[in-house]
């Protein structure tokens, strides 16, 4: 007896399927909430001017 | 993550260490958006294997959740990155705690779960202090006391309260969902304020309970509920 595991979904389907259920939240958030919170909730967050004393770990982004 | 603009993420250490984070780790073309001192060591335990820290990319969390639990060591977030807080509202900062619903083949490991496999030995699970002198959790993403700094230390300590995850049926339990409540309320408080109203808590926690059932049912069979706010 044994069992298997199931197929891997494909990253494509993956995808689709992520951005329809995010794009449906976040339309059903911009229809209820006032436009500046759903902006201040959603945008960019700058930079912080953070402490570097010695990091022994650093993030870096690119962009994908 | 894919479809937004959004930012791919990846962590280095300074005893040369790279974490693509499923992605590349081309250091010349980056820019670091956060530094921390934390155990390294504790850091490329959290990665394995192949540095996805226990992610299934797409499905419990991209690039951003990786780094997070990777950054966990030096208390540190990857939230400067754009589209951050959009694949935060999906998969939450440590990635869904899903990996009951995902087949075996993707290696899947809860957050709690990933995280006590490699802080199991130091006092009460909580991250060792990093070679470079500071603790985790005082120097990770700014000044000790910031709000970022007080908003991580809050989310290390609702993370840190679970030593494992069971989820032997059902992908979704009551526990989880109260979970991502209290994950989203903190995270609201830290974007919008404390003083936000709690309609406007009720909303996000809301919108991250869909997604979540919406994902599990996607990776799993079990009856979503819609996403139906008050």
């Amino acid at each position: 007896m044994r069992a298997d595991t199931a197929e891997a979904i494909p990253l494509e389907i993956i995808a689709n399927e992520t951005n329809e259920m995010l794009s449906y939240a976040l339309s059903e958030l911009t229809n209820r909430l006032d436009g500046s919170v759903f902006q201040r909730y959603f945008e960019f967050e700058p930079n912080e001017s953070f402490r570097v004393v010695d990091p022994t770990i650093e993030v870096a982004d690119d962009t994908r | 993550m894919v479809g937004l603009l959004a930012d791919h993420t990846f962590a280095i250490s300074s005893d040369g260490k790279v974490w693509p984070c499923w992605g590349s780790a081309n250091t010349s073309k980056a820019k670091a958006i956060a530094a921390g001192s934390g155990d390294s060591a504790l850091a490329d335990c959290i990665s394995q294997r192949k540095s996805r820290a226990g992610i299934a990319y797409g499905l419990s969390g991209v690039c951003h959740q990786t780094a997070n639990r990777i950054l966990d060591p030096a208390s540190v977030l990857v939230s400067a990155a754009r589209g951050y807080w959009a694949s935060q509202l999906v998969f939450g900062t440590y990635g869904l705690n899903i990996a009951g619903a995902l087949p075996a083949k993707y290696r899947a490991e809860n957050w709690p779960q990933r995280r006590t496999k490699c802080t199991s030995g130091t006092p009460t699970g909580a991250p060792s202090g990093g070679t470079g002198g500071g603790s985790a959790g005082s120097t990770g993403s700014g000044i000790a006391g910031s709000p970022k700094a007080t908003y991580i230390a809050r989310l290390q300590n609702l993370f840190g309260q679970i030593e494992t995850w069971h989820l032997p049926k059902e992908p979704i339990d009551e526990s989880l969902i109260h979970l991502v409540r209290e994950e989203s309320r903190i995270t609201v408080e830290y974007r919008l304020g404390s003083n936000v109203e709690r309609s406007i808590v009720e909303m996000f926690a809301g919108a991250r309970v869909f997604l979540l059932e919406k994902r599990a049912s996607f990776c799993g069979p079990i009856q979503p509920r819609r996403f139906h706010l008050k």
